[in-house]
């Protein structure tokens, strides 16, 4: 602590680069907590999912779909307590800069299915009931301003046309991993307005007990393995988680983006340390010759280095004040 | 930002400083204090 002063004399040498130092580190580190921060909220993601549902889809790709028929052949198998299904809507609202997940699903059999999934009874019930009824998520009210028995109008993307809808529920999760920022609408009332009955994007398979899940999955997919169709299952999660690597191995890229970040705060402030190293020569051996051990110095240009890197540059032992002098000398 | 994030930077910043400082630390210790005093003005 009595080397205190020498070291806030120090700080105001050469400010600019002091600051500019202090900048360039900041905003390294930014980019590495928000490169971080994306590779951290996937794996968030991935976590998602129930121990007892499994999800079947098209072995060639989410986006192609599954007959509608393999409802019932997969709810006879044994071990298989519930069924629902869902396709991905892909609808955007007003200029489509707040997305939000929105899919069509089978109400009945889809809210069986997800108890995490709370709303009062008789929302509830005018959803099932309601053929163009959606039921959203909580913070989608919030978001957006919308009120219960409103009618929102989403644009298709995948599926063109303006699609209106009645917000008949709202829902708040019980689970924080699902989430209260998707809109559900009927399957009943997707397949009308595509004119295609008899489809599925994906199958949602409540199972009796977890430890039966890989060989439900195996026995689903050996069922449909000749057919037209060849289906792919697995755990809710991996589901969530193949979500994240359409975009490709998202981890792998940040993480290198993430490294060459880290190396350019390197590369800058060994820079700066050089340079305050160099230019003060001369004032190290002053230290040295009032008395200064090897120890003592190596220390205390080490403790500059935080901070370079947590206050920014200018702190190195620069050329001694009056102030530093003074304190030095008091210290020997 | 996660708790593990905040972490690893601290941790990206502890390294950085100990590879960033330690050159420059140990010139200075080694420095020769007669080579040296050329340098004061």
């Amino acid at each position: 602590m009595k080397y205190l002063r020498l070291v806030l004399a120090n700080l105001g040498r050469h400010k600019l680069r002091t600051v500019l130092t202090i900048l360039s580190v900041a905003l390294a580190l930014f980019l590495f907590a928000s490169l971080r921060s994306v590779t951290t909220t996937l794996a968030a993601t991935a976590q998602f999912g129930g121990a007892r549902r499994l999800v079947t889809l098209n072995a060639t790709g989410l986006v192609f779909p599954l007959p509608l028929a393999y409802g019932n052949r997969i709810k006879a198998m044994p071990g298989v307590t519930g069924l629902s299904w869902a396709n991905w809507f892909g609808g955007r609202y007003g200029d489509g800069k707040n997305f939000f997940a929105n899919f069509a699903v089978d109400a009945e059999s889809y809210l069986a299915i997800y108890p995490e999934i709370v709303m009062p009874a008789d929302q509830k019930q005018a959803f099932i009931r309601d053929r163009t009824g959606a039921l959203i998520g909580n913070r989608l009210l919030s978001q957006f301003g919308w009120k219960l028995g409103q009618n929102v109008t989403l644009q298709g993307t995948i599926f063109p046309g303006d699609w209106t809808f009645t917000i008949d529920g709202v829902y708040t999760p019980t689970d924080p991993a699902i989430g209260d920022n998707v809109l559900i609408f009927h399957h009943d009332y997707f397949d009308e307005r595509i004119g295609r009955a008899g489809i599925a994007g994906w199958y949602i398979v409540q199972i009796d007990d977890p430890a039966h899940g890989p060989a439900i999955a195996k026995a689903i997919d050996d069922m449909f393995r000749n057919s037209s169709s060849p289906t792919k299952t697995g755990t809710e999660r991996e589901f969530q988680a193949s979500f994240a690597t359409m975009w490709g191995n998202v981890s792998f890229l940040m993480s290198t983006i993430g490294l060459a970040v880290v190396f350019a705060i390197l590369l800058v402030t060994a820079n700066a340390m050089m340079m305050s190293a160099r230019e003060r020569t001369g004032e190290i051996a002053v230290l040295k010759t009032v008395g200064f051990s090897d120890r003592l110095l190596f220390a205390l240009v080490m403790v500059e280095a935080p901070r370079w890197d947590s206050a920014g540059p200018g702190c190195s032992i620069p050329p001694l004040t009056s102030t530093a002098r003074a304190s030095c000398l008091d210290s020997v | 930002m996660t708790t593990s994030t905040l972490i690893i930077g601290v941790l990206v910043a502890v390294g950085l400083m100990l590879a960033s400082g330690l050159v420059p630390a140990l010139r200075a210790a080694r420095l020769p204090v007669v080579q040296a005093l050329r340098h004061v003005e």
